[in-house]
């Protein structure tokens, strides 16, 4: 006879994101309409004008809310994500580290899984220029720790004394929605019965900025950053750098009913495949697409039809949002007509690595308060994008049973698919 | 010549922006780096690439490992820093 799989419960939420510091100034600013790009120029670090020069970065310094010592020893991406694990973690009702006696569950019973897509860029550029100014003997003793792409994965483990496993999925910008499907899958394998799962990122440089707009792949709005960032609407041009981080703490609902903890809502199921077509582009068919949606549904058990509300990936590419409507419309037929569209990248910008975890996170608040958040820059939807699109007013979600869906596409061909569900 | 006094103290403020979870309060003349301050050998030689920056002195391999105390190194600081180049 084999076990049914677990249900696996959110019970703790963290993030520190271009709109606030945690988890609550985050979701009211969203609410709010309001929009985290501004003027951001960074062609004075390179020597030469970079066409673009608006980015959303956090909104409040990491380094700030951690102990100098900590600062020293990680770069701002296992900055961000230590503090959005941080609140994550406690508002779970959980003690750091979990080997401490009061905890509710022991270390080896823990995981981490967290995503980056860019990771360490800020330390290693400086720690190069550091060998190149000052040679070797000043490069310093922690950077190969600080540069490799688990290094806020590590970071976090060891925050929150993660014993089980600690994983890093580097999958471009599907990373944090691969995390929470990784996370998701060794809670029900029995392999960890709590596991801290998000994404982060700090690529606020130069060369970030200089490679993605040699794609054509930003938005080139440098006098109106408020309105850059504009997912499915029929003037966007581009995505806009942003940086952040996102955590959600999973936990075998069992295990999480008999410690008497807050359920924001379910991870019900997670799809993934890849469009083996292109390092970049889109498949012309979104077929990789529909593949990770409909195998998210299939994972849940959950019937298109029930899906009710929809965080979408849509960066705001010309070429990008149009491919994942046209996915969404192959992969739920008729089901989109109930469903509410939010895209909030439009007020996030792409936090890259953080991004699937983030809108994950948003989900789980929209369904848990029946809300579904603006897309803040909407003015009207680009040709082909016959969805149901919440502009710049937030939308309330129905009474009943809610269940929804977060989308999450990387360069490589990555596509991650969540089914969420509500509290009740 | 520097005093043993405003070395040491510079000294702590370093160990305390430069070694996690480390206490000021716990730092002792007579402190032993590795066993009373848990400064393991990665964070000994942040420790000692600080003491470099901000003394602008240079300490050879050698003589950082012979330094087990805090009164060793404020001892050797003062010495480097009084030493012409």
């Amino acid at each position: 006879m084999t076990r049914s799989p677990c249900d696996v419960a959110i019970t703790g939420l963290g993030a520190t994101t271009p709109l606030g510091g945690d988890v609550p100034s985050t979701w009211q600013s969203l609410l709010a309409g309001k929009t985290g790009v501004c003027r951001f120029d960074l062609s004075a670090q390179c020597g030469h004008p970079l066409p673009v020069r608006i980015a959303a970065p956090a909104a409040v310094d990491p380094a700030t809310q951690l102990s100098a010592a900590q600062v020293h020893h990680t770069d701002r991406n296992a900055q961000l994500a230590l503090i959005a694990a941080r609140e994550a973690w406690h508002d779970a009702g959980y003690h750091t580290p979990a080997t401490s006696n009061d905890s509710t569950v022991a270390a080896t019973r823990v995981a981490a899984v967290i995503g980056v897509a860019v990771g360490s860029y800020l330390s290693k550029f400086h720690q190069y220029d550091v060998l190149l100014r000052e040679g070797p003997s000043r490069v310093d003793p922690r950077c190969i720790p600080m540069i490799l792409p688990n290094h806020a994965a590590a970071q976090v483990g060891l925050l929150i004394g993660a014993r089980a496993s600690v994983h890093a999925p580097v999958s471009a910008c599907a990373s944090g929605a691969e995390a929470l499907a990784l996370a998701l899958h060794l809670i029900r394998d029995g392999q960890a019965t709590v596991a801290m799962a998000g994404g982060t990122d700090a690529a606020l440089h130069p060369l970030t900025v200089a490679g993605f707009s040699r794609m054509r792949a930003l938005s080139r709005r440098n006098d109106e950053p408020h309105l850059a960032s504009r997912p499915f609407d029929a003037t966007r041009d581009g995505f806009v750098l942003g940086e952040g981080a996102a955590m959600l703490v999973l936990e075998n609902a069992d295990h999480a009913r008999r410690r008497g903890a807050r359920i924001y809502g379910y991870l019900a199921g997670a799809g993934m495949s890849n469009d083996s077509h292109h390092v970049a582009q889109p498949s012309p068919d979104s077929a990789g697409t529909v593949q990770a949606i409909t195998g998210a549904l299939a994972d849940a058990g959950i019937k298109a039809s029930r899906i009710r509300h929809i965080n979408a990936h849509a960066t705001s590419t010309p070429v990008g949002d149009l491919a994942e409507a046209n996915a969404l419309h192959t992969a739920l037929a008729s089901a989109t007509d109930n469903a509410v569209v939010s895209a909030t990248k439009a007020a996030f910008g792409h936090t890259l690595g953080a991004a699937g975890a983030l809108e994950a996170l948003t989900t789980v608040l929209a369904l848990a308060h029946r809300i579904a958040p603006p897309t803040c820059t909407l003015e009207e939807a680009g040709e082909g994008i016959n969805l149901d699109i919440v502009g710049a007013q937030p939308r309330e979600l129905p009474a009943g049973d809610l269940a929804a869906l977060s989308t999450s596409l990387g360069f490589g061909g990555h596509n991650v698919a969540l089914v969420l569900r509500g509290p009740s | 010549m520097k005093s043993e006094q405003s070395v040491y103290e510079s000294l702590v403020t370093l160990l305390d922006r430069t070694i996690e979870d480390l206490a000021p309060a716990d730092i002792e003349l007579d402190s032993d780096l590795k066993d009373d301050l848990d400064i393991d050998s990665l964070a000994r030689l942040e420790v000692v690439a600080a003491i470099e920056e901000h003394w602008s002195i240079k300490v050879p391999e050698e003589d950082a490992e012979e330094l087990r105390t805090v009164r060793q190194t404020v001892h050797y600081i003062i010495e480097a820093t009084s030493t012409p180049a």
